[in-house]
This record gives structure tokens, C-alpha cells and sequence, in this order.
């Protein structure tokens, strides 16, 4: 099956790029352990996704370990280095890992081998952190140590750092980032849900709390980043900013058609988005009365939060 | 230099690396010129890898909600389709939304 394939590719692509890019940091004068850093990141967080089975990886990337790491997250550097910083994808994961303990019969394999499985996870994890210190990077380590043993939403850190990130970017390059980095997180926050309904058959109202969480987490975190503001601020900032509840309604009213209504309605609403989504290029479509016809290529499908790849993919609909 | 689609950056791959990129800007480690640098070169990477490395054929049937052509780009939005990879199938009741760019680039 192509899910097979899936970590052979990405770990390829993976490489390629960082082999690639190597230069790049040359170029900008950045130390090549932080392209190292960025490795690692790419990675937990791919694994993380569990788009796919990597191989050698399954007791990380198993939803069990995540309650443990969960259980676990009072001591930061595991956290940090098992999924990153990313404020969406831990706070989402750390409301929907909520859920997975108040719903235990989700968790199906024993407590002590997990708590072994795991417990080996953690050490690899921990070793990482402690080169990470010991590289030149005082920011990484000082940054780490900074949100200490009682702060678990790693989201902090950016806005905690002080200087540098306002120094550095050219406006354009940091405003392009950003729309970038926005635009990817709405299309994230579709992944995210399909997800964290695959892992849990039933609950649907745990999603809609997690999804609003992490909405408000993301603006707050673009509030930061266009304001330049510190975190003392943003923590006496009141949650629902004017730029929050403009992302919070549409959002509410995409989940609520999914979950209320029958699909008839979100298609005469002209509401496409989708929790599924294949990514392609198309040699050709074709209509002939109600039947289309496509010839697609070089495609990632996103299916029941699985990756699959094609190469070649021939679709037939009907009107 | 040969332009590659974003389009794959919508991708599980892509996403995690912009958050990747993101955090190490917010840490000031890198500028938001050299993430630029890096999702163009994964653009590269990723368009290769899936036209060089993927030898998997697929197909697909369903009932077309929406469909759209715009700038050369194809949204087609399906309904209880069916995706057939090698020898699985996946049935899906919910909608799949397929994003799909020419594969003739401009100027070709």
C-alpha cells in the first residue's frame, strides 16, 4: 500500500532539503547546529503527525507515549524536544491528550510496557536536549531552562525570547512569513481534526473545545509577532481580541455544519474545506455530460489522517 | 532555475517544517529570509522526490460536489468517494477536497 512508502519519501525529502539548504545558512551566517535543530524539529514533529509508520519510531509514535510524554510534560526539555515549541500543535495536543485520559479505554496496551517503551523514548529525547545545551547555542539552552519545571504551553518561548527576532527581519521577508505561516495553520487546524478524531471514535465536543483553545492560542501568538509585544503583556491581554473572534466564528460555523448538518448543505454553501485533501497536479479533466473525468499526478492525498503518495491517480466522478 | 509549485506545502511535510521554521524564528535563530530559502527548496524537494521516487498509481470515484478552474488550478470538491491505492481501499463519506495545479507550467 503507498502509506508504506510515505516514511521512505519523507525522510528522503527530509534530507534533501536540509543537504540543500546547508549553504544557505553559510550564506546567512547561521550555525549549522541550527540546522541541525531544524532537523530534528521537522522530524518529531512528522512523526508526531503519524500521518505514517516510521520505522523504529512506533513506541514514539504511539498515542500511548503521548500520555506518558503528557504525564511527563513538568519537565521541559522532554516536551520541548519531543514535539517542539509549536504553540498549535502542543496545545492542541496537550487538550487533546486531556481527553485521551479522561477517556481511558482509548488507551488499549498495557500501562508497564508503555511506561517501558517510553521511559527509553524519554532518554533518547533527554540526551538530545542536554547537546543541545552544550552547543553554542545559549538562546536554545537559556530558553529551555527559562520556562522551567512549571510551565507546560512551550508556546511562551518565542515571545519570551527578547531581542534578536526583532532585530533581524527585513519587514516584507517577516510579513510574507507570516501570511504564510497563517494560511498553513487554518489548513493545519483541518489535519489537526482529523486526526484527533481518528484517535478517539467519539467525542466530538472534546474537538470543538481543543479547536477553539487552539485558534485563540494561534492569535494571540500573531498578536505577538505583529505587535512585538512581551509576554507580560500578552498575558494581561484579554483572550478575545478583535483578531480572534474573526478567526473563532467561521471556524465554529465550519465545524457545527459538519457536525449538524447533512453534507448537502455544506456544498450549496460552497463550503470546501475538508479534513481530506489530496495536494496534485492534473494532466487533464474532462466533462462529458455529468461525468468528469481527471488524470492526476505527483499527489499526496491526506486520507482519515494518513498520508498516501501517488504518482499517477485517475479519478471518475459524477455531477 | 526551474519554478516549482507551493502547492506541497500544504502538506503534512510542509506544515510541520513551516512550524519547524517558525519556532526558530521566534527563537531569532534564523531570519524569515532563509525560511523563505528553505520552503523554496523544500518546494524543489518534494516535487522531485514525488515525481522521481512515487511509482504508486491510484484511483478515484465519488460524486462531485464543487468543481472550479481558476488561474490554471482545479478545485474539485467530492463526496463519498472511494480511493483505490495499489490493493487498498478507502471509502469516504465525508468530503475530500483535491487541490490540483497544471502539471504543464507556465511558459512550457
Amino acid at each position: 500500500m503507498s502509506n508504506s512508502i510515505v516514511a521512505a519519501i519523507y525522510r528522503y525529502v527530509i534530507d534533501d532539503v536540509v543537504r540543500n539548504v546547508h549553504a544557505d545558512f553559510e550564506g546567512h551566517g547561521v550555525d549549522t547546529s541550527v540546522l541541525e535543530e531544524l532537523q530534528r524539529s521537522w522530524e518529531a514533529k512528522v512523526i508526531q503527525s503519524r500521518v505514517a509508520s516510521f520505522p523504529g519510531e512506533d513506541s514514539i509514535n504511539s498515542p500511548s507515549h503521548d500520555v506518558y510524554a503528557n504525564q511527563f510534560n513538568a519537565r521541559p526539555a522532554t516536551y520541548h524536544d519531543y514535539a517542539g515549541p509549536a504553540g498549535a500543535h502542543n496545545i492542541n495536543s496537550a487538550a487533546s491528550l486531556a481527553s485521551i485520559i479522561n477517556n481511558p479505554e482509548s488507551m488499549a496496551p498495557s500501562a508497564a510496557s508503555l511506561a517501558s517503551l517510553a521511559q527509553s523514548g524519554r532518554g533518547q529525547l533527554l540526551l538530545d536536549d542536554d547537546e543541545d545545551a552544550d552547543s553554542d547555542h545559549q538562546q536554545a539552552s537559556h530558553h529551555h531552562r527559562y520556562n522551567g519545571p512549571n510551565n507546560n504551553i512551550p508556546q511562551n518561548d518565542g515571545a519570551d525570547e527578547p531581542v534578536p527576532v526583532l532585530a533581524l527581519p527585513a519587514d516584507a521577508a517577516l510579513a510574507k512569513w507570516q501570511a504564510i505561516r497563517d494560511s498553513r495553520r487554518q489548513t493545519y487546524q483541518h489535519n489537526i481534526d482529523a486526526w484527533t478524531n481518528r484517535d478517539r471514535s467519539a467525542v466530538g465536543q472534546v474537538d470543538g473545545a481543543s479547536d477553539d483553545e487552539d485558534e485563540d492560542e494561534d492569535d494571540e501568538e500573531d498578536d505577538n509577532n505583529n505587535a512585538n509585544s512581551h509576554v507580560d503583556d500578552r498575558h494581561r491581554a484579554p483572550i478575545a481580541t478583535f483578531g480572534s473572534g474573526k478567526v473563532e466564528a467561521p471556524e465554529d460555523a465550519i465545524n457545527s455544519d459538519l457536525d449538524d448538518t447533512d453534507e448537502e448543505d455544506d456544498i450549496e454553501n460552497n463550503n470546501e474545506e475538508s479534513d481530506h485533501v489530496v495536494l496534485c497536479q492534473y494532466e487533464k479533466v474532462t466533462r462529458s455530460k455529468n461525468k468528469w473525468k481527471c488524470v492526476l499526478r505527483d499527489g499526496i492525498m491526506l486520507i482519515n489522517g494518513r498520508d498516501y503518495l501517488f504518482q499517477k491517480a485517475t479519478g471518475e466522478f459524477e455531477w | 532555475m526551474t519554478l516549482y509549485y507551493q502547492l506541497y506545502r500544504s502538506g503534512t511535510l510542509g506544515i510541520t517544517l513551516i512550524d519547524s521554521l517558525n519556532e526558530l524564528i521566534q527563537a531569532g535563530h534564523i531570519t524569515p529570509q532563509l525560511a523563505m530559502q528553505v520552503l523554496e527548496q523544500y518546494d524543489k524537494s518534494i516535487s522531485e522526490a514525488l515525481s522521481s521516487k512515487v511509482k504508486a498509481k491510484a484511483t478515484m470515484k465519488g460524486d462531485l460536489g464543487i468543481y472550479r478552474l481558476c488561474d490554471d488550478v482545479w478545485t474539485l470538491v467530492v463526496k463519498n468517494s472511494s480511493f483505490k491505492c495499489d490493493h487498498e481501499t478507502i471509502t469516504i463519506t465525508d468530503k475530500v477536497k483535491i487541490v490540483a495545479c497544471s502539471n504543464r507550467r507556465a511558459g512550457e
